[in-house]
Formats: C-alpha cells, sequence, structure tokens
C-alpha cells in the first residue's frame, strides 16, 4: 500500500472510526467494519480526486452504507456492552448518551452524528448519503423528539 | 438542545482509536489486500495454466489455418477448402491490435464483420454460439516468421448498446495456431483493472468455470459497473466484457449460460 494511501488512513481512520461506533455502538464490531471501508477504498482509490474534503466524504458514503449491511445482515444485540466501551473512560452522562442513541433507529443515528459532530449541513448531508434533504430533516427531527423524550433536552 | 450537543460532542470525543489499535489495524489492512492480490494472482496464474495446457489440442484444431498471405490491403485465411475471408487492413507486418475506445487505429481499417457460422466455415473450427452476438470483426492477428500465430475476434462495439441503460456487450474469443510462440502461449485474456473484486462461476450450460471481475468505471455512485468474464472452452479463451448501470451479477451469468 502506497504512502498516499497510508496518509489517508492515518489523517481519516479516526474519524471513520467514530462514525462506524455511531452506528454499532460497539467496538468489535466498529474495527470490523472500519478495514472493510479501507479495503473497499484502497480498490478503486486511484480513481478518486486527490481532495481530502471529498475523500472523507467518500468514506463517509462507504462507511455508511457498510454499517447499514452489517447491521442488517447480523443479529447484534441490544444491550450495551459496557465492558467493550469501557476503554474509553465514559463518564455517566456518555455511558447515558450511548444508550440512549442504541435505542434510536441506526439510520437516524448516522443524521445526528454528521449533523452533530462533523457539524455539516442539511445539504451537505443530503449529498454524501444521496438522499433528498426532507429525509435527512425528517430523521433529524425524529431522533431529537426521541431523545429529547429520554434524556429531558 | 445546545446541552444536549455538548453531551453528544464530549462523549464523541472520547471514542478514539489508540495509535497501537491504529497501527494494528493498518498492519491488517496489508495482510488482507495482500491475500486479495495473492487469490487474484492465482486465478491469474489458474487461467494462465489452462491457456498453456490447451497448447497440443490448440494446434490440433486450428491447424486448418494454414497461413496468411501479407499483401497490402487484404489478408487471407485459407482453410482447407482454400475459400478466404476478406479482411482489409492497410498493414499487418506487426501485431495489430484493436483499442476499444480506437476501433480503427491508424494502421488499420476493419470494416469485415463475420457471423459465428461464416468463422466456422472458414476456419473449419467451432466456436460457441451466443444469441447476444450479432457478429465478429477480427481483433488481433499474431505472427511469426509470417504465419499466424494467433487469432482473436471480438464483437463491434455497436453490436449491443443500449444507451439509456448504459448496457453494452462485448464478446470475443482467441485461439493460436501450431505458429504461435511459447509467449503466446502463455498469454490469455488479461482483465484490465488490478484492483477489482475476483470472483469464480461455474457455467452450468457449459459445465466449466469462469473468472471474472467486477469495477466500476468512475468514482461516481451512479456510474456503470463494468464486470469481465474468462472462460477456456475446447481450447478457445472466450472474454465477455459487460458495462451497465444497475448491474447485477446475473446479467452477467445470463450471458455465459446463453453460450451453446
Amino acid at each position: 500500500m502506497d504512502e498516499n494511501f497510508t496518509t489517508i488512513y492515518k489523517q481519516l481512520a479516526p474519524d471513520i472510526y467514530k462514525l462506524i461506533f455511531s452506528y454499532t455502538l460497539n467496538t468489535c464490531d466498529t474495527k470490523d467494519i472500519l478495514q472493510n471501508v479501507f479495503i473497499k477504498y484502497y480498490k478503486n482509490y486511484k480513481r478518486y480526486p486527490n481532495d481530502i474534503i471529498q475523500i472523507k466524504k467518500i468514506l463517509i458514503r462507504i462507511a455508511s452504507n457498510l454499517s447499514k449491511n452489517f447491521l442488517k445482515s447480523k443479529w447484534h444485540s441490544k444491550t450495551l456492552l459496557i465492558d467493550d466501551v469501557s476503554k474509553y473512560q465514559f463518564n455517566d452522562n456518555d455511558t447515558r448518551m450511548v444508550a440512549e442513541l442504541s435505542k434510536i433507529p441506526h439510520q437516524y443515528r448516522i443524521v445526528l452524528y454528521l449533523f452533530y459532530y462533523e457539524g455539516y449541513k442539511i445539504s451537505e448531508i443530503s449529498e454524501i448519503l444521496k438522499m433528498n434533504e426532507s429525509t435527512i430533516k425528517q430523521r433529524l427531527r425524529r431522533a431529537r423528539e426521541k431523545l429529547q423524550k429520554e434524556m429531558e433536552i | 438542545m445546545k446541552n444536549f450537543e455538548k453531551n453528544y460532542k464530549s462523549t464523541f470525543d472520547k471514542v478514539s482509536l489508540s495509535n497501537k489499535e491504529l497501527e494494528d489495524l493498518q498492519n491488517n489492512l496489508y495482510k488482507k489486500q495482500n491475500k486479495t492480490n495473492l487469490r487474484c494472482a492465482v486465478l491469474s496464474a489458474i487461467i494462465l495454466c489452462f491457456a498453456f495446457t490447451t497448447v497440443v489440442y490448440g494446434k490440433e484444431i486450428v491447424n486448418t489455418i494454414k497461413g496468411f498471405i501479407l499483401e497490402e490491403g487484404t489478408v487471407e485465411l485459407p482453410n482447407s477448402e482454400g475459400t478466404v475471408i476478406d479482411a482489409s487492413y492497410t498493414k499487418f507486418t506487426e501485431t495489430v491490435e484493436i483499442k476499444d475506445d480506437n476501433p480503427f487505429n491508424e494502421n488499420v481499417d476493419i470494416s469485415n464483420k463475420y457471423s459465428d457460422i461464416e468463422i466456422e466455415k472458414k476456419l473449419g473450427i467451432k466456436i460457441l454460439k451466443n444469441p447476444y452476438v450479432k457478429s465478429y470483426m477480427i481483433d488481433k492477428i499474431t505472427y511469426n516468421d509470417n504465419k499466424c500465430s494467433t487469432l482473436s475476434f471480438k464483437t463491434s462495439q455497436d453490436d449491443y448498446y443500449v444507451e439509456d441503460d448504459y448496457w453494452y456487450i462485448q464478446i470475443g474469443f482467441l485461439f493460436h495456431t501450431q505458429y504461435a510462440s511459447e509467449k503466446e502461449l502463455n498469454q490469455a485474456y488479461s482483465f484490465e483493472a488490478q484492483n477489482s473484486e475476483c470472483s469464480n462461476y461455474h457455467i452450468k450450460s457449459l459445465k466449466t468455470n469462469a473468472n471474472i471481475q467486477t469495477y466500476k468505471t468512475n468514482s461516481g455512485m451512479n456510474s456503470p459497473t463494468i464486470a469481465e468474464a474468462s472462460f477456456i472452452y475446447d481450447h478457445i479463451a472466450y472474454h465477455i466484457k459487460l458495462m451497465k448501470k444497475d448491474y447485477n451479477s446475473k446479467d452477467l451469468y445470463d450471458v455465459l449460460e446463453s453460450f451453446t
């Protein structure tokens, strides 16, 4: 694997890891999916534009698709594995956040992550995930409603 | 909601990979990619082995091609009955290869197409038929000591192309004569993309296996997929190239199963 790819991997793997975690809420599965994302990216990466912002969007899309497929194909525990995430040094608020996120549909979680953590606009999220803006807004609104109810925000 | 946003960011700030984990994952990536490369290399090597083992039979089957008369403007492909195919070239003292994007390169002017029955009759060989193919044109002729050593045909690009669906099929076949060099005998069709997904498919109608690779034409989400398949049947190497926007592997399998 060449230097260019390695640079991209080191720069973007941590962000893509968080994104996948927002789907799976599970460290082991997140690592597996992360590997598959970069393997998939590596197969065609010379065809992609040489622009880190665009590359990140491409990786987000690949990660989103692979995470969705993973959640469809494998039964996954809905119980938060406390031991699994203890390495992140979560406090009570963090543990509660993850627990509440696990109750909302995964397709809402990706939108929450891209909006609140990555800071993308609705139009940008729509472009990345290839979805209508209205769908993005709806998912964001529904995620907020569910979390508001549970977390009294 | 600002409180939520603050808590959310704080939680995900803590979700991270250590440097060691990042490095371990990177090493695993290398290992997995090397395994994939090795698998493709092994598959390619198997295809090459098949090509090599067809040497003896290839010579027997196609020795009806006795040779070429090199004349500027025409080439004759005589069989035992002495009939010829008309194929016009302006120059063929070296290997002439027709590129996909330029079927008429500066040295070659191919204007003649032949049906599979015509080719069989003229050359005295048996080839597989496929309903997706209307006609073939000569793709490549290689010479050793002015004698035809390798001959291949492929379908014209226009034969099956539906613009709206971006649906395009190209089928070709290749065989060697008794004049083929060792190097030529070890060559089979090579796939265009090196880092594409490899797989195998058993063609039930022919009871033989095809090696398949698929890849996208470019990085766009809606870009067409190209699927290539190669197999050897009765000492002739066949190659199928299919391009389709909403590609499904069944599309390629249908083409492969259509050979008779």
